[in-house]
């Protein structure tokens, strides 16, 4: 007579799901990658020239209207073939320049900020997956996050970048008008015969 | 001297016993050894994985720092001397202005982007560290991911592991059983043999003519 064997498969079966296990692991690693293939060099240098492109327009308008007010303000003052005008004009042009590698420093953060935006979420779901070991849970989750992260940074206004310089120059002007040496053109002089004084 | 049968088989049944019970025992082993081999084999291959990419996050670190920070900020340096320079706005002159006017304006506008530029350098490499660090942590992140998830493999591998040398430690049970059965049998015999009462059998009466006397104990005979 035979007995009926039962064969204990239970080993073999812990070692499948083991291996099977890994496979869905790599698996998602390869779908992440796929998601986050994107975001390469050209991404991030897009980021850069996006920030210039919003700035340096900018910054070109501040610049041509700081340049009109000082050309105008020079030549109220007669200095403007002056080498106090060179001067002037080319301190402008410094700020200006300065302005710009500013901008282009912030460019430069913006697209490591990203950077480091990117890399949080791919490390995010890398864990998560090491977690679950769910392939297709991390390939949605990969492609939802790099969706997001795809969205335009926002970007800070800029602010008034020679405003200090034009302001300067008025009130040179003034200071001048008022009996100080100011900008030394003697234009904005008062008579000095009179008693009044104009008080800015 | 004549051996008694019974001893004898109960020898024999024991030795046989005694021999499968060694087999079950080397079979254990060799199944364990196998278990424990295939696993240190796969084990190896995580390890070395690991000091691969352990080896590759020791290379950011085996540079000469200087060199790096130096590289990584003269290519911002670049990037940002690039972007300063200004595209220039015409300043107007009365036609009478001599040319020395123009050769000033022109010297000091030369001077204003000389000391520009060198503004943009020294910004580009003050941030040369930070971009050299930022390089390295992306990379180490990276790397660091590489040998959680690589644990997280050879864990999950070492985890089956116990299941495995405890079907392992199965392995020799049917051995085992018979063994059992044949010890057994052979302690029986040997008990028989040795402790129990009325004539031992012979080798003539095991094969012989059919003995008309019960095999052991007093002769048939009818009750009164």
């Amino acid at each position: 007579m035979c007995l009926p064997t039962l064969k204990d498969n239970s080993t073999e079966l812990a070692r499948q799901r083991e291996a099977q296990r890994q496979q869905a692991i790599q698996q998602g690693m390869s779908s992440i990658d796929t998601a986050f293939q994107p975001f390469n060099d050209d991404y991030y240098s897009g980021i850069q020239q996006n920030a210039l492109d919003f700035y340096l327009p900018q910054l070109q308008d501040q610049y041509r209207d700081a340049h009109k007010q000082s050309v105008l303000s020079l030549a109220r003052s007669g200095n403007l073939s002056g080498s106090s005008g060179a001067d002037t004009l080319a301190r402008l042009k410094k700020e200006q320049e300065m302005a710009r590698a500013r901008i282009a420093d912030r460019a430069l953060q913006y697209s490591t900020t990203a950077r480091g935006d990117v890399e949080n979420a791919r490390a995010q779901l890398v864990s998560q997956l090491n977690a679950s070991a769910d392939p297709s849970a991390a390939a949605s989750a990969a492609v939802a996050r790099a969706g997001v992260l795809s969205a335009p940074p926002t970007f800070d206004p800029l602010g008034d970048a020679f405003g200090k310089f034009t302001a300067n120059l008025a009130n040179a002007a003034g200071a001048e008008r008022a009996g100080y040496r100011g900008l030394e053109t003697g234009l904005f002089k008062l008579p000095t015969g009179g008693s009044a004084r104009v008080v800015n | 001297m004549c051996l008694d049968p019974i001893l004898a088989a109960a020898v024999g049944a024991q030795v046989v016993g005694t021999f499968m019970q060694n087999k079950a025992a080397k079979k254990v082993t060799s199944e364990r050894n196998a278990v424990l081999d295939a696993e240190n084999a796969r084990q190896e291959q995580f390890r070395q994985q690991g000091a691969q990419t352990f080896a590759d996050s020791l290379g950011y670190y085996q540079k000469d720092p200087k060199q790096t920070t130096q590289t990584a900020g003269e290519d911002r340096a670049a990037f940002i001397r690039e972007n300063a320079a200004a595209p220039a706005i015409a300043t107007p002159t009365r036609g009478s202005a001599p040319a020395i006017v123009a050769e000033e304006r022109n010297r000091t506008s030369d001077n204003a982007s000389r000391d520009a530029g060198s503004f943009a350098d020294a910004l580009g490499l003050l941030g040369g560290h930070d971009a050299a660090m930022f390089d390295r942590r992306v990379g180490l992140g990276r790397n660091a991911l590489d040998l959680g998830q690589n644990a997280n493999l050879a864990a999950g591998s070492a985890g089956v592991v116990p299941l495995e040398l405890e079907a392992a430690n199965r392995a020799g049970d049917r051995l085992n059983g018979f063994a059992d059965l044949f010890n057994g049998a052979g302690q029986l015999g040997m008990a028989y043999s040795l402790f129990g009462t009325g004539p031992k059998p012979t080798w003539g009466s095991l094969f012989g003519p059919p003995a008309s006397a019960s095999f052991r104990g007093a002769p048939l005979t009818a009750h009164p």
